[in-house]
């Protein structure tokens, strides 16, 4: 790979997706790049979550629902016959919009995933916890702490420990859908800042409603209307100079 | 919570420049405290059960004391008292009951919420949640009639042969027995643990599963390790309701367990319960002073028993929704404690009966005694763990592996979910086909008084008997009930409310046996002789928690800016209560009385102490009358053909009612819901 030409990590093609007869994605081309965060921005019900949950076949859940199209992992299409749900969820990861700590302690949430993907050895766990609370920046708060119930956290301790449970399952993609939207500023400061941290290592889809948000975290923006992905190109060209008028409305506020 | 904003925005101490009238609030004042009044009835019964019970049974506690917990001789000629062979055929064949139905219910609850897709899992849950209203006296005569024989033909047999050796299974087995009536109980409060369970497991958020789901977990690994995490407390509460209620049981278990006032190690061996005892001994004890005491004493301990019971399950369920906010040091002590005895407790104990059986079949039948079905079990057990350790070390073994686990665990809740649905259905099935083929004219024509080999005998006085007692019940339990569910519900927000409705609760728990005794003691023998009165006030006593807790809650589902509306217009408390909140909740409500209604329409073991029964068609309130469910039981339990298929069209009859009421009430509220 010889630098600065992005690799795709992941894409999407001509991607409809249903809710029973309902369709909520309509003909969806995207290329998620190597390494970058790639921002979604849209008004209220316009797609977002529900092409984000295509990419790692969260809406396999949901039953009625339909994909028509392709959606691939470095190449290989994640929709094909046979492909393993808990292999692909292991590579990409996701991270929700309200924190959903499991009710035990927070050892126990960091290590989760590890153990359910075969790791049962006490002190690799440990390691485990340890690396990917430091990496989501939690470490310091809670290390004499782990066994404490995770849900006794704070509402953005609890979306950091989120994270670092994602992170110790050590995926390559990492999904985020308005992680800081039920959050306080300083909290979603922190997350931001762990954010560009993260993109050396990971690649990154983030849902936000937040436009600076959006302008200060991502290389690459996505702009959704009514199902649709109106235009995707580099940050500083879609806020500054975008091609649709219909973006340059919804940067400028003048709906939606 | 919406409703709490209510209250605060309707008694905050306005100005003084718009007080009105002095009285205003007097209308208010009144009518709170009037609902006050009905509410506080729960508590009252409560301890006037309790000091009845315990009152009328002074003869037996002076003449035995203490020692009728401890000794086993039960000899009303000699007037020795023990009560330990009913204590622990009680705990046996309720925890036996429980062993079986817990997994088979928290199983059939799994496979309805996470397995099965909608078409099958709304039916099926509706089913279940009728059956639970199935009287207990027609699980009692099915038992009696079809599963204790078929135990007897196919399963006690191959039971000694593979594990006869254990004391629990020593030969020789009786048609009616312990394992009988543990499996009928089991039986009986399947839907009710299913439907409790599923109900728990509906609360755990759907992000929490996502959240696992989303991290490569399978699906069972998603359900063992957060749903049921999540629901644990839940779902403890809710065993150990069921706990109380097959330890009360009575109909269900008197006609199948062989009433054996000894203690007997074999499950396959007749055993005794408390509330059969009861239901047994009740018509010689009944002008005997001292025999009477007695049994008033086993109700006194049953009802202390199902007492502790219920108010811990209570309690646990409230401290579970606690915990469940917020981590909690003494539960994860208790975890812990737990964790050692799941660790190094169950292996050994379990390890030691299958070495004992093995052993004994080794040396019974020789090396091909390994055969046998607990060898089976092990080999596979040791298999699985002995596959886990090997998978691990491979990444794509491992995958697999969680694979086959998780069709395994489907495979297995499925198969949990379909035999209740085919237990339930072969009751159901055997109740329609003998109940019609013994069903004609006569039935509803004639009454019981006819000797046993004259088929034109019919149930005429149980069906006005019982439509009578029911009439007299909801005379006394639905205005209570209505108006202390509206003071629980509308003026019970703080410390107050909830005292009341955990009594509710615990009065709700308290096994109709016990209700039945206690109406005896304060009704029928101050006045000296049975009657319809006191059957009907015993069925009241039953439906007044139940109609409480129903009310209550259908009022709070009535939206706050429904409330918010009247009382910004101007109205009182009061007047929003009575001409908003009620009629809107009026269908929930109404629901709530058919179900109470459908399930004392079933009720026997209170009726037997109380009303008594008669043989001919009587309307008279003071005199003793029959039911339906005391023909039924007393015809089932009879040696006579003639009788026996009486019984069955008796049960036909009482299913088709209590289904039919049971039916309508449901299908009334899901339209209510629909609408919404
Ligand atoms: N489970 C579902 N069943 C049916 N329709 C759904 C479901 N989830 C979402 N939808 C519909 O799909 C459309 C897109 O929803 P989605 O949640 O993807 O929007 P969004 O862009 O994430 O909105 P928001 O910014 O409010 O989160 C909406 O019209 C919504 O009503
Ligand atoms: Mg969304």
């Amino acid at each position: 790979m010889s630098e600065g030409v992005p690799v795709i990590r992941m894409a999407a093609n001509s991607l409809d997706f249903y809710y029973g007869s309902f369709k909520a994605l309509t003909g969806v081309n995207i290329s998620v790049p190597n390494r970058k965060v790639t921002a979604l921005i849209g008004p209220s019900g316009c797609g977002k979550s529900t092409f984000l949950r295509c990419l790692n076949r969260m809406n396999d859940e949901i039953v009625g629902t339909k994909v028509v199209g392709k959606v691939s992992l470095d190449g290989d299409d994640i929709y094909a016959r046979g492909v393993s749900l808990t292999d692909l969820r292991k590579r990409v990861g996701m991270v929700f919009q309200r924190p959903n700590p499991f009710p035990m302690s927070i050892f126990d949430n960091i290590t989760y995933g590890p153990r359910i993907h075969g790791e049962n050895k006490k002190d690799k766990l440990q390691e485990i916890a340890e690396t990917s609370l430091k990496k989501a920046a939690l470490w310091d708060e809670v290390k004499d702490s782990l066994k404490k119930s995770a849900q006794d956290l704070s509402g953005g301790q609890q979306q950091r420990l989120c994270i670092a449970r994602v992170l110790a399952v050590e995926p390559e993609v990492l999904l985020m859908d308005e992680p800081c939207s039920a959050l306080d500023p300083n909290s979603t400061f922190r997350i931001e800042e762990l954010m560009s941290e993260l993109k050396h290592k990971y690649t990154i889809v983030i849902v936000t409603h937040n436009m600076q948000q959006a302008a200060r975290v991502s290389e690459q923006t996505g702009f959704f209307l009514k199902g649709e992905l109106v235009e995707v190109g580099e940050t500083a060209k879609i806020f500054n100079q975008p091609d649709d008028q219909r973006t340059d409305d919804y940067i400028r506020g003048r709906f939606g | 919570m919406p409703q709490e904003n209510s209250t605060t925005e309707y008694i905050p101490g306005r100005p003084s420049s718009l007080q009105g009238k002095k009285n205003a609030g007097l209308g208010d004042k009144v009518f709170r405290n009037i609902t006050l009044l009905f509410s506080l009835v729960v508590v009252l019964l409560i301890v006037w059960i309790g000091v009845q019970l315990f009152k009328e049974s002074s003869i037996t506690r002076h003449l035995t004391g203490i020692s009728i917990l401890s000794s086993s001789v039960w000899d009303v000629q000699h007037q020795q008292y023990g009560a330990l062979p009913f204590i622990i055929g009680t705990l046996v064949t309720s925890a036996l009951a429980l062993l079986i139905a817990v997994p088979m219910g928290l199983g059939a609850a799994l496979f309805l919420t996470e397995i099965a897709p909608r078409w099958i899992s709304t039916p099926v849950s509706f089913i279940i949640e009728l059956i639970a209203a199935v009287p207990s006296v027609i699980f009692g005569l099915w038992g009696f009639q079809v599963v204790c024989p078929f135990l007897q033909d196919h399963v006690n047999p191959w039971l000694i042969a593979h594990f006869g050796s254990l004391p629990i299974f020593a030969p020789p087995a009786t048609l009616t027995n312990m394992l009988a009536a543990g499996l009928i109980l089991a039986i009986m409060i399947l839907p009710f643990i299913t439907s409790v369970s599923r109900e728990v497991i509906k609360t755990v958020p759907g992000s929490q599963r996502e959240a696992a789901l989303g991290m490569g977990a399978t699906k069972w690994e998603t359900v063992r390790d957060v749903v049921l995490k999540g629901a644990k407390s839940g779902i403890v509460g809710a065993v150990m309701l069921a706990l109380g209620r097959a330890i009360g049981e009575t109909m269900a278990v008197v006609m199948v367990i062989g009433n054996n006032p000894h203690i007997v190690k074999s499950l396959l061996q007749p055993g005794y319960t408390m509330p059969s005892l009861l239901a047994n001994e009740f018509n010689e004890a009944a002008n005997e002073p001292i025999q009477r005491s007695a049994l008033l004493e086993i109700a006194f301990i049953l009802f202390i028993i199902t007492l502790i019971i219920n108010a811990s399950a209570r309690l646990l369920i409230l401290w579970g929704n606690r915990q469940a906010t917020g981590g909690n040091s003494s539960s994860e002590k208790i975890a812990a404690k737990l964790e050692v005895v799941k660790k190094f407790g169950f292996p050994i104990v379990i390890g030691a009966v299958c070495l004992y059986q093995i052993v004994a079949d080794v040396s019974s039948k020789g090396i091909g005694g390994l055969l046998g079905p607990i060898e089976l079990v092990l080999v596979l057990f040791g298999l699985s763990r002995w596959m886990t350790k090997v998978c691990r070390k491979d990444n794509k073994l491992w995958n697999r592996w969680r694979a086959a686990n998780h069709n395994a665990m489907y495979v297995l809740f499925s198969g949990f979910a379909a035999i209740a649905c085919i237990l339930l259905f072969a009751l159901v099935y055997y109740v329609a086909i003998q109940g019609f083929r013994a069903l004609n004219p006569n039935f509803f024509l004639n009454d019981g008084s006819k000797p046993p080999d004259d088929p034109t005998g019919g149930m005429k006085n149980g069906i006005i008997g019982t439509l009578m007692l029911v009439g007299m019940g909801s005379a006394v339990g639905i205005p209570i009930g209505l108006m202390g569910g509206i003071f629980v519900a509308e003026f019970g927000k703080g410390k107050f409310g909830a005292y009341i409705r955990f009594a509710a609760d615990v009065l709700n728990g308290i096994p109709s046996v016990v209700i039945g005794m206690f109406a005896y003691a304060a009704f029928v023998l101050p006045i000296g002789h049975f009657s319809a009165a006191a059957g009907g006030a015993a069925l009241g006593i039953m439906m007044i928690p139940t109609i409480m807790r129903t009310t209550e809650e259908m009022l709070r589902m009535v939206p706050t800016n429904l409330r918010e509306a009247s009382l910004g217009l101007g109205a009182t408390r009061s007047r929003t209560i009575i001409s908003i909140v009620l009629p809107a909740a009026r269908t929930g409500i109404v629901t709530g009385i058919m179900l109470a209604v459908a399930r004392i329409a079933g009720e026997t073991a209170p009726l037997l102490f109380t009303a008594f029964g008669n043989q001919f068609v009587s309307t008279k309130v003071n005199e003793p009358v029959s039911s339906m469910t005391m023909m039924i039981y007393r015809f089932a339990t009879s040696a006579y053909p003639v009788w026996i298929d009486l019984a069955w069209a008796g049960a036909l009859v009482l299913l088709i009612m209590v289904l039919t009421i049971s039916i309508i009430a449901r299908l009334a509220t899901r339209n209510r819901y629909a609408l919404r």
